[in-house]
């Protein structure tokens, strides 16, 4: 799965992330690590972009961006 | 004196500029960047007899820049080679504030680590192990809070100590195999002359940086140095899955480790987060995040030049003053009449065209700078996004286009907001065609003398055509210009603050200083011709005067739009100038004076009994001034913002698009 699967206050994991060099660097800088906890927090009115929420900023992405980001769901306790 | 130059960089929004301002107080100097209408900001700071040119770098979150922004701060970094960087960061959030720190360790840069936003860290309750960080990372680091002006002290100890320190043989592990790879690589650079670090030169070329490629496809041993470059990645190939993100990663590793190490969060943390979330979960809520957009572009306009207005009208006052008395003191002086007129019809008046926009400039710079300051510009952009995605623009488009509906001028110096240099220029080349206000006396003179009880709707169609031109347009020069660049939407939304009455102070004064001196010396150049052309032949009637000269060689291009008569061209030409001197000019012509506004309805009444132009040929006229080039203050704003090239493309773009509609709708509309 990737970002776009998540619902909203739902975290994963992020495992790889896909596409031209270019932009994996950009996102991987902008905190997108393996490993790393991303909880989509919000999603625009009109549908894109989406808010992230990763190493406790927002990082908004459009849903081009966000569907390179490869994630594995983290099921909550509750 | 013994001269440093200090960079000053850190991430965006983590209060740089504000320690920038605190630490240099009024000693500020803005200039350009060579090459690019990015200013470059610096200050001067006099420490024990030695001078610190501190220089103000935009935000960046790496070296390998996406912006004009990044790509400005990383070339000052790398190739101005600075003295020392003063690295500012948001202490409440070293996870990835100190990434940038890396990399500018691995540059080998001499780095001050500026903690900021202490006072949040304190407030959250976060504990952070300072002598820790020194003794890691073997930098001074400082704690400050800029906007309480904390750690400015300690900044200019730092500063004055420089020379007595060493940079650390700083040095993230990549892997024992990697890093042999890496020093391989490096000593073959070195042998091949290359100036940079290079164990920094080597990581560069290894994660395929451009612009260091592009250093090295333009030597002579390109061949030889790509080939060496091919065994390493394939040598470390062996050991690493993916070549292009390893060394981020790693990076990020060892700042985790760090953060690990000296940083301790307790429980109940994030306050300020908690205040973001629970405002954004009101500004950019799927129901009420376009609607309280829409109210806040709508407060903006209304603050700008509903404010802003009445201003208008006392920089008018004081200039007319000025003009008048320059006049008599020049008159009892016996200089020559012509002089005069020179002096004050066409410098004082035309130059004073201009400073009229300083109180709207002001104002809507203050009201830029709240909402960037705040944060809310970015949410802006978050709702809006999608849409103007659509149109082949960008979330941020929306603001400069709807200041455009105001003044162009302040418009085009609005899209300073958008990152991507393709969303600048597409934005600033449809700006002409959003309706200005100074447009509306235009249509109200002519909407009276030829569409009586239309007149609204006629008006309110030229705001229409205006917009569906601007669209069209966007669309047309993006797939012509800009096909396959790509700008994809990666954007942080920072934490809501309150704005900082001293930082907002300082946007707004160097906005308007920058204007006066750029705008003003086209303005200049531009009255002076007209006033020149408007005056002689001296002591004839306006119709033999080399404007109306101008005009009548003018006048067979608008015949096929039906108004090809010399005094529409001579108002349109005179409108280069502003676009309120269209009506002055019919006011002339017909022997009125220009400002007196009772006589308006006489103009429109005379305009309509010449016979020149009929309610078709009148609207034509109407959509052409709409449309064409702008007024010259906005091509000054276009030059200064893209360049004389793309100034003089939108000059003639629009005059392009306004002659093909005028003459569209005389030729449609008189077959109808």
């Amino acid at each position: 799965m990737n970002l776009l699967d998540l619902k909203v206050g739902q975290k994963a994991i992020v495992l790889k992330i896909d596409g031209s060099r270019d932009i994996k660097q950009r996102l991987i800088t902008m905190g997108f690590t393996k490993g790393q906890i991303v909880k989509l927090e919000k999603i625009a009115p009109l549908g894109d972009p989406i808010d992230f929420l990763v190493k406790d900023y927002h990082i908004s992405l459009r849903k081009s961006e966000a569907s390179n980001i490869i994630v594995e769901e983290i099921k909550t306790e509750k | 004196m013994k001269k440093y130059k200090i960079a000053l960089a850190g991430n965006p929004n983590v209060g740089k500029t504000c320690i920038f301002n605190s630490l240099t107080g009024s000693n500020q100097h803005v200039g350009n960047w060579p090459g690019v209408t990015v200013e470059r900001k610096e200050g001067y700071i006099t420490i024990s007899g030695a001078e610190y040119e501190i220089v103000d770098l935009p935000g960046i979150y790496s070296f390998s820049p996406n912006t004009l922004d990044e790509k400005i701060s990383r070339d000052f970094l790398v190739e101005e080679k600075p003295d020392a960087v003063i690295l500012v960061v948001d202490a409440s959030n070293l996870e990835r504030n100190l990434y940038i720190l890396t990399q500018a360790l691995e540059l080998k840069k001499k780095v001050i680590l500026v903690m900021n936003m202490m006072d949040i860290v304190r407030k959250e309750n976060i504990k952070i192990d300072i002598e820790g960080l020194k003794k890691i990372l073997g930098i001074p680091v400082i704690e400050a809070c800029a906007s309480k002006c904390e750690g400015n002290e300690e900044i200019k100890k730092e500063l004055a100590r420089l020379d007595e320190w060493e940079i650390p043989e700083f040095r993230i592990n990549y892997g024992e195999r990697v890093d042999k790879a890496i020093d391989i690589l490096g000593d073959f650079f070195e042998k091949k002359g290359i100036t940079y670090d290079k164990r920094w030169f080597a990581i560069k070329t290894l994660e395929d940086d451009k612009q260091i490629l592009a250093l090295i496809q333009g030597r002579d041993d390109s061949a030889e140095l790509f080939k060496e470059i091919d065994l390493a990645k394939k040598e470390i190939e062996k050991y690493v899955n993916d070549l292009d993100t390893f060394f981020i990663e790693k990076k990020y590793g060892f700042v985790s480790g760090v953060v690990h190490e000296c940083v301790k969060k307790s429980s109940n943390l994030k306050l300020r987060m908690d205040v973001t979330e629970k405002i954004d979960s009101v500004l950019t809520n799927r129901l009420l995040g376009i609607p309280l957009f829409i109210a806040m572009m709508y407060f903006t306009f209304q603050f700008v030049f509903k404010l802003g207005d009445p201003m208008i009208g006392w920089v008018e006052t004081i200039i007319g003053f000025i003009s008048s008395g320059v006049a008599t003191i020049l008159g009892k002086m016996g200089v020559p009449e012509l002089i005069i007129s020179l002096a004050t019809d066409g410098i004082i008046e035309g130059v004073g065209s201009v400073l009229t926009f300083i109180p709207v400039i002001a104002l809507l710079y203050l009201a830029i700078g709240i909402l960037e300051d705040t944060g809310y510009m970015s949410r802006a952009a978050f709702v809006m996004d999608k849409f103007m995605h659509m149109l082949g623009l960008h979330g941020k488009s929306f603001i400069p286009m709807v200041v455009g509906f105001g003044c162009t001028v302040p418009g085009v110096m609005a899209t300073r907001t958008l990152e991507s240099k393709k969303d600048r220029l597409i934005t600033i080349l449809i700006l002409p065609f959003m309706s200005c206000g100074a447009k509306l006396p235009i249509y109200a003179l002519f909407t009276a003398a030829f569409f009586g009880e239309n007149a609204g709707n006629v008006v309110f169609a030229m705001y229409v055509i205006g917009i569906a031109t601007a669209v069209i347009m966007a669309r047309l020069l993006k797939s012509v210009f800009f096909k396959n660049e790509m700008s994809p939407l990666i954007m942080e939304l920072p934490p809501y603050r309150l704005p900082l009455l001293k930082n907002l102070m300082w946007k707004v004064w160097y906005r308007c200083t920058l204007f006066v001196r750029k705008a003003g010396t086209v303005i200049l150049l531009g009255v002076t011709v007209i006033w020149f052309l408007g005056a002689f032949p001296q002591n004839v009637d306006i119709e033999h005067t080399y404007l109306a000269q101008v005009g009548k060689v003018v006048a067979p291009i608008f015949k096929p739009a039906g108004f090809g008569n010399w005094e529409s061209s001579v108002a349109l030409t005179s409108g280069l100038v502003a676009k309120e001197i269209v009506v002055g000019t019919f006011g002339t012509i017909y022997g009125l004076s220009e400002n007196d506004s009772e006589d308006e309805g006489k103009v429109a009444n005379r305009l309509r009994d010449s016979g020149i132009f009929t309610p078709l040929t009148a609207f034509g006229f109407m959509v052409f001034s709409l449309l064409y080039v702008p007024c010259m203050a906005a091509v000054g704003a276009i030059k200064k913002e893209a360049g004389w090239n793309w100034a003089i493309f939108a000059t003639v773009y629009t005059t392009t698009t306004a002659w093909v509609a005028a003459v569209l709708i005389y030729q449609v509309g008189s077959l109808i």
